[in-house]
């Protein structure tokens, strides 16, 4: 099953829905959720929103060049959508 | 789903394989008093197969953890061999395996297949061929709203900082004997005139923050997104690529730290590049100011356009880079949550439009005065001429002779003037800033005399003309679809910097202004990015691509709009 869904998204070409994956593999959300967490855990899937988020953390802590440069407070972060993709080995 | 009434008791059992590794990790573990005193056997057998660090670390020190920790080696690299798969994948993997068996045994599901209404309407707004199309639709819409309904607005603060506030600065200096000194001219014509005339679109920003902030609660914008990434595909670009250059229409400086999601350098370096024709906010006041000047009855549809020229340019420019500097990017499936569809909330959109406008105007008490002092000091200085300080002709101060040295280059496309080539200029610093050097080298011209008025005068005006504008933006809803219920003379009218410009148009394009103007956006569109932008471009793709952007950008802008204002000559327009 957790393999599955690994394959599942390795196979998908272009973009894929989380309930769309969910009804494919015939898995209610909450458990799809999970397994992509575990998979995020283990390196195979990259959490998008995430590593924004560190991105931007990571700009506004060494000096950004933004003149507002903290992405807690600057109004046009966070506009990413939760999404997760294949990392690249 | 339907609870079954009897519960039969179930043991967990892991596969074969997995037991036979427990049973003798935990006989060994057993034997151990100082592990078994603290552990349950079993529990801790799991643990370590699961690479527990802190346990792992714990075993190391306790005796006879080193035979202890060689025994599980040797037991993972069975199970790996055996299964052909990580230890703790197939611990997860039973785990789940199990509880989908349970689930499945103890529930009745009564209905199949459950489409909620989101996932209904998804089918048609995520549609293969309907999905693009109904995002330029609703984006059409937002910049309809955006033009037509923060029109009386803008006349009303435009109205105010031009009338009341300069006049209560220039009463104030009078008042400290000042008047006509350098300071009023530094206050007035430089700080007032340059800043507020960025922060008379304040209302158009807001406006555009509205519409943006019910498009994201209600949950499309996580649609737009998903739609977006097939063309990015199309292009060569990861799907995921099309994230950063989403967050490029606020502003380009986070979509530049946002390419850091890219593992790839080359996808990384390509996004950045890209991400820059994505029309961040600070373009829209230059957009709306020459849109409703050189296209008022279409205003809405020329910075609609421009957004959407922008989109086009980036997937043709990345189209042309995959296929030649930037060949090989690795394709990578994106999976996206689209959260479901719900009615916006008043303190939520309210709380993203304050945010967002707040930062624009943040950006005005800083950034902007800032220039607009040294664009002010700089048309203070006479060059050439009688003119003393702050008391020269504005044709013959540093700003006109250091813009005119350039201004030239930009007679093909129909500008060329010191002023409009002073604005481009100033620009680099921060895109608004086009706005506040025009309203500063455009309005130089004698402000009409103000009746004499009272403070008090001045207040009620303030607050009466505010309801009319309310009542004005109001009358303006029905003109999203095309009914205009304003009257002519409500019709907005034009400031004295809109007709400076369009004055100056038609002077250096011989006639043909609107031409003019078009490759003037295109060229504010396409050129360097501003200077913060340009620092984040430097940390992020390195210098070499830093340079390269701001010159080919640049380069780019007037080659597209010298196209644009003489092929539009050769076609009769």
């Amino acid at each position: 099953m957790l393999r599955e869904v690994l394959n599942e998204i390795k196979a998908t070409s272009g973009s894929i829905d989380l309930n769309q994956l969910a009804r494919k593999l015939n898995l209610d959300r909450q458990t799809l959720d999970g397994m992509i967490e575990f998979w995020v855990r283990k390196g195979k899937l990259q959490d998008i929103q995430k590593a924004n988020n560190e991105a931007l953390a990571c700009f506004s802590g060494g000096g950004g060049a933004c003149h507002s440069c903290n992405p807690t407070t600057c109004a046009h972060t966070g506009q990413i959508p939760r999404s997760f993709t294949i990392t690249l080995q | 789903m339907t609870l079954t009434t009897t519960t039969p008791i179930i043991a967990f059992r892991y596969d074969e394989v997995i037991e036979t590794e427990l049973a003798q990790l935990s006989q060994t573990i057993a034997a151990m008093p100082t592990l078994a005193q603290s552990y349950q056997p079993r529990w801790l057998a799991v643990q370590l197969l699961e690479a527990d660090e802190i346990l792992i670390a714990h075993v190391e020190l306790v005796a006879g953890g080193g035979a202890l920790l060689e025994q599980l080696t040797a037991s993972v690299a069975r199970i790996e061999s055996e299964c052909n798969e990580d230890v703790d994948v197939m611990l997860a993997e039973n785990r789940y395996r199990f509880v989908h068996n349970v689930v499945n045994a103890a529930l009745i599901r009564t209905n199949e297949e459950q489409l909620t209404l989101s996932d209904k309407i998804d089918r048609v707004v995520t549609h293969r061929m309907l999905g693009i199309p109904i995002f330029l639709l609703v984006m059409w819409g937002v910049f309809k709203v955006t033009a037509d309904m923060s029109a009386p607005y803008v006349d009303w603060v435009d109205g105010v900082i031009n009338g009341p506030i300069t006049h209560w600065a220039a009463s104030l200096l009078a008042l400290l004997g000042l008047s006509g000194s350098w300071l009023e001219s530094l206050l007035v014509d430089g700080i007032i005139t340059g800043v507020g005339g960025v922060l008379v679109f304040v209302p158009v920003l807001m406006s555009l923050y509205f519409s943006l902030a019910i498009l994201e609660d209600s949950g499309y914008m996580a649609r737009a997104a998903f739609v977006m990434d097939r063309p990015m595909r199309l292009i060569g670009l990861p799907g995921k690529s099309f994230l950063p250059m989403i967050v490029g229409f606020g502003c380009t400086v986070p979509a530049y730290y946002a390419t850091r999601i890219l593992e790839n350098k080359k996808d990384r370096i390509l996004t950045g590049l890209l991400a820059h024709f994505m029309s961040c906010s600070a373009r829209l006041p230059v957009y709306v100011l020459f849109a409703t000047i050189f296209f008022p009855s279409q205003a809405g549809f020329v910075v609609f356009g421009m957004y959407v020229l922008g989109i086009v340019m980036a997937i043709v420019l990345g189209f042309i880079m995959n296929h030649t500097i930037f060949k090989g990017s690795e394709q990578s499936p994106l999976v996206m949550e689209l959260p479901p569809y719900r009615l916006p909330t008043a303190k939520n959109v309210w709380l993203q439009m304050q945010n967002r406008t707040w930062s624009f105007v943040r950006k005005a008490w800083t950034v902007i005065m800032t220039t607009s002092i040294i664009v002010w000091l700089l048309m203070a200085i006479p060059v050439g001429g009688n003119g003393t300080f702050a008391n020269t002709d504005v044709n013959q101060s540093a700003f006109a002779t250091l813009a005119g040295t350039i201004a030239p280059l930009f007679k093909p496309m129909g500008t060329g003037s010191w002023e409009s080539t002073g604005a481009l200029i100033t620009g680099f610093v921060a895109k608004e800033v086009i706005i506040s050097t025009m309203a500063q080298t455009y309005n130089i011209a004698e402000s009409e005399s103000a009746e004499e008025t009272t403070f008090l005068g001045d207040v009620t005006n303030i607050g009466i003309t505010f309801l009319t504008a309310t009542i004005d933006t109001i009358k303006s809803i029905p003109l999203i679809i095309g009914i205009n219920l304003l009257d002519e003379a409500e019709d907005s009218t034009a400031t004295s910097l809109m007709s400076s410009l369009r004055t100056n148009f038609e002077e250096t394009s011989g006639g043909h202004a609107a031409l003019a103007a078009l490759a003037y956006l295109v060229f504010v569109l396409t050129y360097s990015p501003c200077m913060t932008a340009v620092a984040a471009e430097r940390q992020e793709l390195g210098t070499r691509w830093m340079w390269l952007s701001i010159i080919g950008q640049t380069i780019l802008a007037w080659l597209l709009g010298v196209v644009i204002f003489q092929g539009g000559l050769l076609l009769g327009m």
